[in-house]
């Protein structure tokens, strides 16, 4: 398409979306664009609305500063108590292997064991 | 001792990561009440890709992390988050309160105005309202937008003028 499309053309397309042909010309047509800008501009009452309606409640920054730190500072127990587990599997595995002598009960020495003493 | 304390890589420190929560908590707020609908989910939003940030940050610690990155996990983080509890959520029609905020005096007229603007975006889909407040309300160029959803940019900008266009239709039967 080399011609431009008329305002009410570019309406058209704004309300369906139909036309593969306007398609393709609004996207290489910096005139075409600028004019849909000006199209679907928003009122500088409706923007100020708007920055009103996603403002964050007061305190955001606090409540995300403690948010994150009770966050962090569970995540760190969790980390210690995970390190403990496993110290405490190592130290159970040490005690229960039967090949330390760590406290595991020892088997009776056989009738070979004592005829060799 | 401090919760960071712990930390002992590359990751930016205690003081980097608030400087991080102060200069973008607002921008990540207001792309995940975009999405969530929610005040006290966008909060978790927020905290939650805080964290994202601190641990996967794209850029060395000492320089500024990227807007369009941030607010890109802002958003996956908020659609995740809200496909997770939405069915814990209840209908939030209103904008959540603000004790104390400059919109204390608001008049009741002005309050209804503004919940029925809120109420009308959220007629809007998800990509027509999350464009509409990063080009709007934070000012973001179409290229960081393209960057932040992942779109062409011919695709942003035609999205853009539907979506205005959809406000603005919305707007009028409003009135």
């Amino acid at each position: 398409m080399n011609r431009h499309p008329s305002s009410q053309r570019l309406q058209r397309w704004l309300d369906t979306g139909e036309n593969r042909r306007v398609d393709r010309h609004i996207t290489e047509c910096d005139l075409c664009q600028s004019t849909l800008e000006t199209l679907t501009k928003l009122d500088h009452e409706v923007v100020a609305d708007l920055q009103t309606v996603v403002t964050a409640p007061n305190g955001l920054l606090d409540r995300t500063n403690f948010g994150v730190d009770v966050r962090l500072q569970s995540e760190a127990a969790v980390g210690v108590f995970a390190d403990l587990f496993l110290v405490a599997r190592d130290v159970a595995h040490t005690i229960l292997d039967p090949t330390t002598d760590s406290g595991m009960a020892q088997p009776e020495p056989t009738d070979t064991d004592r005829s060799i003493r | 001792m401090s919760p960071l304390d712990h930390v002992t890589d590359s990751r930016p420190s205690e003081e980097q990561l608030r400087r991080v929560v102060e200069q973008h908590a607002a921008a990540v707020y207001r792309v995940a009440i975009t999405v969530v609908h929610d005040a006290a989910l966008a909060d978790d939003v927020v905290q939650e890709t805080m964290l994202k940030a601190w641990r996967h940050s794209p850029v060395p610690p000492h320089e500024p992390i990227p807007r369009a990155w941030l607010l890109k996990v802002a958003r996956n983080t908020a659609i995740s988050l809200l496909r997770t509890r939405r069915e814990d959520l209840h209908a939030p029609a209103t904008l959540p309160e603000r004790p104390g905020g400059p919109e204390t005096s608001r008049t009741v007229e002005n309050r209804a105005h503004l919940d029925a603007l809120w109420e009308l975006m959220q007629h809007l889909n998800e990509d027509a309202r999350i464009l509409i407040v990063l080009k709007e309300v934070d000012g973001l160029s179409y290229d960081e937008i393209a960057s932040t959803l992942d779109l062409p940019l011919s695709t942003v900008k035609t999205r853009l003028y539907r979506a205005r266009k959809s406000l603005k239709d919305a707007l009028k039967d409003w009135n």
